[in-house]
């Protein structure tokens, strides 16, 4: 059976179509038309997903969205977190680690058929630190907030001076957090409204034929990758803001897949006859977070309590799945050379717990209830986001709660939108603990996470931590790399400023004519769920 | 009447300055930043001078009293200012929402008031007959239940179990362009679940109004007189019970706008709704308010439409003149 639009619907459009026609022309609109097979069930993925609102990736890096399919950057990583050449086919690295040579690929071209060469990736790297632009990408052009400097040596060599040595250069030139745009149509524009947004032109393997505002982005496959031409002629990103519509058009063959979030979705999606269920790393970590400027969380012994008395693995394998990883250390995931089985956990300890914080003199009342300390009580605040996209955290809360509340702790729970706590978390740090998903980064570099001067709303501060994180991405050898992040991932268990919970698993139903869909990988370095590379995957309808 | 409409236009002015400061001021102190929002995730190093920057160029480091005299300023000229989140001209991102709201909620209150129309009618000239009861206890429910409930289950009934119909968006996801047959498909389903509390408001209205004049004393002389049923009910009472009816719609104009966001979120319909509540998400104050003042203008319209209309409708009523009080 062919999926799609069925002969009914077009008899119940036309029947209705004289009735609006007076107001249709003045939404309807639009014009051209495809100049070769137009897009139709058989050449085509629909993937019900959110629009988002720009697609110039110097403006925002939506990670699942359409400038990952349309652009990309000097390399790329695999399963196993080594890198590879993307737009860069080779690099070398000297200096001790401050200066990097990017060797561009040859005979990669824009959309629009230029060639890429080294005045783009040098007008990248200034577009996305000029100040005016406010780019997204900046971060990625900077080592610990000072500027790289990026030279061209000739048409396709670059060179990478940074300020200071640093082996995180490769992560942040990979996909997810920056890619190259094009000099001949973006410069002297204003980023802000230039027409770029809706033509985007990159060098991805696919390209935008059709943007249509808060519904739609129709791109066309390039037949000119460097990684292999798609062999899916058209990609359709379908703007489908509510779960259940995207779950009714996935079962009834209306799109090709759609994120599945929590777990009556998957439930659902279980269901449907044709459709596969894949799981993937998101790259996503969920943990109770700790404000440590404020008491009674500022005092370690209390924190680890709170870690003992927590059940993280019936948690999370109850509420988020059986197939969830509860997460132990933040430095990459399970599985990948940085990552360390042996870091130091909790495990679930009430007992434990309470003597504790007898120890610290947190007594506990008769009765039972809350405890106290020099006349003040064990009571703390869990803030959490209200309409969260995801998984919705309040049944966490509530079984941490409960929990806490069995080991003397009385815990409060605050939801808020995302437009009200993040300020509270970011500028004025105005919360005690709050359960949140945070990208923990398949690369090692913590330095965004818990350097002292980071954007960390934790607020710890170790200068030990700082010597560390220093030594780890500045060393260029890879088992003294791995040892430092043993011991960085070993002192943050140990002082749990956050308590890790589990690592997303993200899942995607898809219908079971789409071939070549990759296995779930240990680490999708791409963050495009398990669409990494896209150009693989096939229809194949009977 | 001059001096009436001077009045009239003068009062809904002064209306629209109320509306505009109360708005502008919750807005402002609402927490959230949409600096933030759009800038800075927790772990995300955004430069705070970037931050900073960023503030300084909307005006957002401003006192809020500052900000709204700013705006008010622009908005009277006609600018209603640039998205924050997308850098649009809030002025298109409204254009572009406005006519599909008009479209999903006029054919949504068309459909409403021609079904309601008949249904009441039916009901009138049988009252607490079998069907006027059963009428009555499904107008209860349209009125009840949730608009968002009703929504799920069209689209599980009419693009699951029976997939005839798409269930979201405006367009087919393989076309390139948006043709009107396209757009009716669509609309299908989401006017629908508009249409249910519509059907059960206009009957009861029609109802109501047509048993009124049914009891009337003119209606017992026609029927004395030897009338037969039917040209008495649609001859002279029924377009007497109309007068209720076209007053209403005037009034019905706001729900027009603001009766469909839920609606709007749940079919990806990008209209008036949809673009409010992202707005509203995002703190993107320039959206914000011009959909606010949009409604609030079409809201005042509709009022003075309905004032109008009821004076077209009945001679009996005049609109105030400069002796009336």
């Amino acid at each position: 059976m062919t999926r799609g639009l069925r002969p009914s619907r077009h008899l119940l459009s036309l029947a209705l179509a004289g009735v609006v026609a007076a107001l249709l022309s003045a939404t309807a609109g639009g014009s051209g038309a495809a100049s070769e097979a137009p897009p139709g069930p058989n050449n085509t993925f629909v993937w019900a997903s959110r629009v988002m609102e720009k697609t110039n990736p110097l403006l925002d890096m939506d990670l699942d969205r359409v400038p990952l399919w349309t652009f990309d950057g000097l390399v790329t990583f695999d399963g196993n977190l080594e890198p590879h050449g993307a737009l860069a086919e080779s690099w070398d690295v000297s200096n001790g680690g401050k200066t990097y040579v990017f060797h561009l690929r040859r005979g990669v071209t824009w959309h629009d058929g230029q060639p890429v060469t080294a005045d783009d990736v040098v007008f990248t790297a200034q577009a996305a630190l000029d100040p005016k632009n406010k780019s997204y990408m900046a971060p990625a052009f900077m080592v610990n907030g000072k500027p790289i400097t990026v030279t061209k040596v000739d048409a396709s060599t670059v060179r990478f001076e940074l300020p200071q040595p640093s082996n995180t250069l490769l992560f942040m030139m990979w996909r997810q957090n920056s890619v190259i745009v094009p000099k001949h149509l973006l410069a002297g524009a204003n980023l802000q409204t230039t027409p770029f947004d809706l033509k985007p032109i990159g060098t991805g393997p696919y390209m935008v034929v059709k943007y249509v505002p808060k519904q739609q982005v129709i791109l066309r496959a390039n037949p000119r990758y460097f990684g292999g031409a798609p062999k899916i002629q058209y990609w359709v990103f379908k703007e489908m803001e509510d779960q259940n519509a995207a779950l009714a058009a996935l079962g009834s063959g209306e799109v090709t897949a759609a994120g599945l979030g929590g777990k009556a979705a998957l439930a659902a999606a279980a269901k449907m006859p044709h459709v596969k269920i894949h799981g993937y790393d998101a790259g996503w970590i969920f943990a109770l977070v700790f404000n440590l400027r404020r008491p009674p969380l500022d005092d370690k012994s209390v924190r680890q309590a709170v870690a003992y008395a927590i059940n993280r693995q019936a948690l999370v394998k109850t509420i988020a799945g059986e197939d969830t990883t509860v997460a132990s250390s933040l430095i990459g995931p399970p599985g990948t050379w940085q990552y360390d089985p042996n870091v130091k956990t909790y495990p679930f300890d009430p007992a434990r717990a309470r003597a504790l914080l007898e120890q610290d003199g947190w007594t506990a009342p008769a009765a039972g209830g809350v405890r106290e300390k020099g006349g003040k009580p064990l009571t703390f605040t869990i803030s959490i986001q209200a309409r969260a996209t995801d998984s919705d955290p309040m049944p966490f809360a509530v079984a941490i709660q409960k929990e806490l509340t069995d080991v003397g702790f009385k815990v409060t729970i605050v939801q808020l939108d995302r437009a009200s706590l993040q300020p509270k978390l970011l500028n004025d740090h105005d919360f005690d603990a709050y359960l949140w998903w945070d990208g923990y980064s398949f690369v090692p570099d913590v330095s965004a996470f818990w350097l002292t001067k980071s954007a960390n709303p934790t607020g710890y501060a170790s200068p030990q931590l700082d010597a560390l994180i220093d030594r780890a991405n500045t060393t260029t050898d890879r088992a003294d790399r791995k040892a430092t992040l043993d011991k960085i991932a070993g002192q943050i268990a140990d002082d749990v400023p956050m308590i890790p919970l589990y690592y997303y698993r993200g899942h995607v139903g898809i219908q079971d004519f789409i071939g070549n869909v990759p296995p779930p990988s240990a680490a999708d370095p791409n963050n495009t769920g398990i669409f990494y590379r896209v150009q693989d995957l096939t229809i194949n309808r009977h | 009447m001059a001096a009436y409409l001077t009045r009239r236009f003068t009062h809904s002015l002064l209306v629209l300055f109320g509306v505009s400061l109360a708005s502008f001021w919750i807005l402002r102190a609402a927490p959230g930043d949409p600096v933030e929002m759009y800038l800075s995730e927790p772990f995300h190093q955004t430069p705070p001078a970037v931050i900073a920057s960023v503030r300084h160029e909307l005006g957002l480091d401003q006192p809020t009293y500052i900000q709204y005299e700013r705006w008010l300023g622009a908005f009277i000229r006609g600018d209603m200012g640039y998205s924050i989140v997308n850098h649009t001209p809030v002025a298109s991102e409204v254009a572009g929402a406005l006519p599909k709201t008009f479209l999903l909620t006029g054919v949504a209150t068309a459909f409403g008031l021609l079904a309601g129309i008949l249904l009441g009618v039916w009901s009138a000239v049988r009252p607490n007959g079998a069907v006027d009861t059963v009428l009555a206890g499904g107008a209860a429910v349209g009125f009840a239940v949730p608009q968002f409930w009703v929504g799920l289950v069209l689209i599980y009934a009419f693009s699951y179990v029976w997939p005839i119909l798409p269930s979201s968006g405006v367009m087919n996801p393989y076309a390139l362009n948006l043709t009107p047959g396209d757009l009716a498909a669509h609309l299908v389903l989401p006017a629908a679940t508009l249409a249910v509390n519509e059907v059960a408001y206009w009957q009861r209205y029609q109802r109501d109004s047509l048993l009124r004049e049914l009891t009337a004393e003119y209606v017992r002389t026609a029927r004395a007189k030897g009338l037969r049923g039917a040209a008495v009910v649609f001859r002279h009472a029924w377009p007497n019970s109309l007068v209720a009816i076209v007053t209403l719609l005037g009034l019905s104009l706001t729900r027009l706008i603001t009766g469909s966001y839920i609606v709007e979120t749940i079919f990806s319909w990008p209209g008036m709704g949809y673009l409010g509540i992202w707005a509203v998400d995002n703190r993107d104050y320039p959206v914000v308010m011009a959909i606010l003042m949009v409604s609030a203008v079409l809201t005042l319209a509709g009022n003075f439409l309905a004032d109008v209309l009821h004076t077209v409708v009945d001679p009996r009523v005049r609109l105030p003149t400069a002796d009336a009080t």
